[in-house]
């Protein structure tokens, strides 16, 4: 009788969220891994399910970094090559050898730095600070395409990166300052009298408050406020032209005086819309593909009222009722890094320098660093059409039945070939200790984010995984 | 006075003439090529109006020198990287419709490629692909299970509540690759995987019919993300030949966006252009099929009619959008824009690229023309 009695308190206790909690269901924690990170391998999902779900968000957070941990390339500290000082060239050889750096070398090192970001991915012991590294990169979006420098390209990942999971006014600030965005949206063209607007438009359209929430005045005043704001292209620096800058009377969203671009950034932020938009974008990357209102506002709350601080946003949205509905489990598409990097952790491959990586998610549709344009990949269903969704199944089935028979000619088809056989040879002797029925079922959790009706019918674990990735559902998260 | 009246008056007052109406759907044999010029075409060097003093003097190193252009009338000739296709003109099979655009044009790529794509207007936001609507009235007439294939990852054109739509970058890659299977033990799921298993059937579907259709050759060009134009090409008009049954296929060129150093890179597209123009041409013509096929071209802007600082154009608005194929009545068709009655210095527009949109869906495909979604809009008549 005092058993039960104590039972009885316990159970209580717990419903009140006081005394000893309780554990995570493992559907909920493998839930949790895979849409902050890259996969849930059962290491990881028995690591966290002893804790709350509020304890296992603490310290995945906890956990983020501000940096790779993967060296980058060792060209990203270079200055860059002033062709002019390289004496005894004639001017044709001295165009000409400008052209390749530019071209031919600048194309490799974007390859280069392509590569570094897939291995960081691979090896990073914090996946969520890939994650929000890539979100902000497709939030803040520009397309190496037309950058071409390497390097500003690599400063730029290394400042989301640095603010991934830190604050959301940071990223705003210091956006309007990255050469590689200044570039891309071409800023530094934007001069006293000779306005260009194309980076204030994106600026209020795609990365702050969207359409609808602001005029054309509005964009021509921004982009007033923001001449000037230019480059020292031989350096790749941000740099301040005075004279370029038109220094009048601005009224930007109902706010008058000499605006800069800061002031600019300063009165976005402290526009409701402002937080709306980033949740429901974030909401979308982590919980469901349909954002529900009266939710998205309180999160904004959250967002608004901890200075877009991003941690507390974060934390607010993975212990949400929306974040543990079942409703909400495998309704998101993986996308093509995220498909790539899950399996090669969760099937140990070799991913080599990570070159196969990028050049499989070029096939699937993501060319990392480029995305098709500003707004960036628009995922979801996007990623799957009938070319992009055979080609993701043909690797899945490459992985069991080996490289496909040749696809090309020439020496570099061959090459790519010998890569690819690499990657896609899974090692023997995978998760030995997961080789009973419990240990099936947690695999078959790991893999799927949907359950099958059956379990796969597979003589030996191998084969069990191989079945697994081939399932449709591997492709949801 | 309805809508229908303001239209015939319009059309009257265009001097346009009256679009016979058909008395039932023609049998689908008629194919559509949709060739996207992406990047903002510069109409102004593509067809260029030599004899214009403004010409020279707004693009003092752009402009084309008279002596080297193509030339089609008195007063306009083509680039001459698209010289080339002059026997297509004297043939009476190359349409060159002029000033084509839209009121309150939008100089933002992605904005403005979606309003072509969605035949909205300027302020509009719709999702629908302008072809979508005949594509899926046109269901009944032909035999493939699919509507549209697109080679070119770029299917807004065609996309939409009812069209049955094929991506793919090499027929012969794509037959390959459905061979694979996917579990069928799907359980319960949400729309995602809804959408996922849906694509894979209509993939294996389409997989299947070309199969039955395509002798299999084994060649397959290294996977690329984008193709070139020929090869795209290439694999049209192997569908074609082959007798694939569908009506719409979509392809781009892409590079147009000449903001810098333009003269090179621009002739060097044309060039591309034509060629694979004049190699598709003779396929279809070999295999008896040049009636029955119709290329139209389209871009999401021109380009100022002023060269800028950087020997380039930036975004502009109106631009000349090609029609070929053996059906169509050659010739120059639209009123050539003024370049001294300019807005902002932007060429106004004289045909609103829905004309073009309504000749295809009309005229081409025997369709309603009120299927576009703001409704009918005056066609050409574009075909013999």
């Amino acid at each position: 009788m005092k058993r039960l009695w104590l039972a009885g308190i316990i159970v209580l206790m717990s419903w009140w969220g006081v005394g000893p909690a309780v554990a995570m269901p493992q559907a909920l924690a493998r839930h949790l891994l895979e849409r902050t990170g890259f996969s849930a391998t059962p290491e990881e999902i028995l690591a966290i399910q002893p804790l709350t779900l509020e304890q296992a968000v603490d310290r995945i957070l906890d956990g983020t970094g501000a940096a790779a941990v993967t060296p980058a390339p060792e060209w990203v500290d270079l200055p860059p090559t002033d062709v002019k000082q390289i004496t005894g060239l004639t001017k044709v050889e001295s165009k000409r050898l400008q052209r390749f750096l530019n071209r031919d070398v600048g194309r490799e090192r974007v390859n280069e730095l392509r590569n570094w970001w897939f291995q960081e991915m691979r090896q990073t012991p914090t996946p969520l600070t890939e994650r929000m590294t890539l979100f902000w990169h497709n939030h803040f979006a520009t397309e190496a395409d037309k950058v071409k420098d390497a390097t500003w390209l690599y400063r730029q990942n290394r400042f989301l990166r640095a603010n991934a999971l830190g604050s959301f006014a940071d990223l705003l600030h210091g956006i309007i300052r990255d050469p590689a965005m200044v570039r891309y949206l071409d800023n530094q063209l934007n001069r006293k009298g000779k306005p260009n607007e194309n980076l204030a438009r994106e600026l209020l359209e795609l990365f702050s408050m969207g359409e609808g929430n602001y005029t054309e005045k509005d964009v021509k005043e921004a982009a007033r406020a923001l001449t000037g704001w230019s480059l020292n292209r031989k350096i790749g620096e941000f740099v301040f032209r005075a004279r370029q800058h038109d220094d009048g009377e601005k009224t930007f969203l109902g706010v008058s005086g000499r605006l800069g671009g800061d002031d600019v950034v300063s009165i976005i932020l402290k526009q409701d819309q402002t937080a709306l938009f980033l949740v429901t974008k974030l909401w979308r990357e982590f919980i469901s593909h349909d954002p529900d209102a009266a939710e998205v506002s309180r999160l904004a709350g959250v967002f608004r009222s901890s200075s877009y601080r991003i941690k507390p946003l974060l934390r607010a949205m993975l212990t949400s009722a929306a974040f543990q509905a079942p409703e909400n489990r495998g309704v998101l598409i993986k996308s093509p890094v995220e498909l790539l990097v899950g399996t090669v952790r969760m099937l140990h491959l070799d991913a080599g320098d990570g070159a196969v990586l990028a050049r499989l998610a070029g096939n699937f549709g993501q060319i990392l660093l480029d995305p098709p344009n500003v707004k960036g990949w628009p995922g979801y269903t996007d990623w799957i059409d009938a070319n992009r969704l055979l080609a993701r199944q043909r690797i899945m089935a490459a992985l069991a039945n080996g490289v496909p028979a040749s696809v090309g000619k020439g020496p570099r088809a061959r090459r790519s070939q010998e890569v690819g056989a690499r990657l896609l040879r899974v090692p023997e002797g995978l998760y030995p200790q997961l080789d009973t029925v419990e240990g099936r079922t947690l695999l078959v959790q790991a893999f799927l984010p949907l359950q099958p009706e059956r379990l796969p019918e597979a003589a030996g674990l191998r084969n069990l995984l191989l079945a697994l990735v081939r399932d449709p559902a591997y492709q949801l998260k | 006075m309805n809508r229908r009246d303001l239209l015939k008056g319009a059309l009257a007052v265009a001097g346009l003439a009256a679009v016979p109406v058909r008395a039932e759907p023609p049998r689908q044999a008629r194919i559509l090529v949709l060739l996207e010029l992406a990047g903002g075409n510069d109409g102004l060097n593509t067809l260029i109006p030599y004899t214009d003093p403004e010409y020279y003097r707004l693009r003092p190193t752009l402009a084309v020198p008279r002596e080297r252009v193509a030339a089609l009338t008195e007063m306009l000739g083509l680039h001459p990287s698209l010289g080339s296709l002059r026997p297509l003109w004297e043939a009476r099979e190359l349409a060159v419709i002029q000033g084509v655009g839209y009121p309150a044009p939008n100089r933002s790529h992605f904005r403005s490629i979606d309003i072509w794509n969605t035949a909205s207007d300027s302020n509009q936001i719709l999702s629908d692909g302008w072809l979508a609507p005949g594509l899926k009235a046109m269901q009944s007439r032909h035999e493939a299970p699919m509507d549209a294939v697109v080679l070119d990852g770029r299917p807004q054109a065609v996309q939409g509540t009812g069209a049955r739509v094929i991506a793919m970058s090499d027929p012969e890659d794509f037959m390959r690759k459905a061979a694979g299977s996917f579990s069928t033990e799907v359980g319960v799921g949400g729309p995602a995987l809804g959408h996922l298993v849906a694509t894979w059937q209509a993939a294996k579907q389409a997989a299947d019919y070309l199969e039955a259709r395509l002798s299999p050759t084994g060649a397959v060009q290294d996977e690329e993300v984008g193709g070139q134009l020929s090869q795209q090409f290439g694999h049209v008009a192997r569908l074609i030949e082959a007798g694939v049954d569908v009506p719409v296929y979509k392809i781009s060129l892409k590079g147009f966006d000449t903001h810098a150093e333009q003269a090179d890179t621009h002739a060097a597209l044309l060039a591309e252009l034509a060629d694979a123009l004049r190699a598709f041409q003779a396929r279809m013509k070999a295999a008896g099929r040049w009636r029955d096929v119709l290329l139209v071209t389209y871009s999401e802007f021109g380009r100022r009619v002023a060269e800028n600082g950087s020997r380039g154009t930036d975004h502009g608005t109106a631009s000349a959008a090609f029609a070929l194929g053996g059906s169509v009545k050659g010739g120059l068709y639209g009123v050539t824009p003024s370049l001294t009655d300019l807005i902002d210095g932007d060429l106004r527009f004289q045909l609103d690229y829905r004309s073009v949109y309504a000749t295809v869906l009309h005229g081409w495909f025997g369709l309603d023309p009120a299927l576009l979604p703001n409704g009918p809009m005056p066609p050409l008549d574009l075909f013999a």
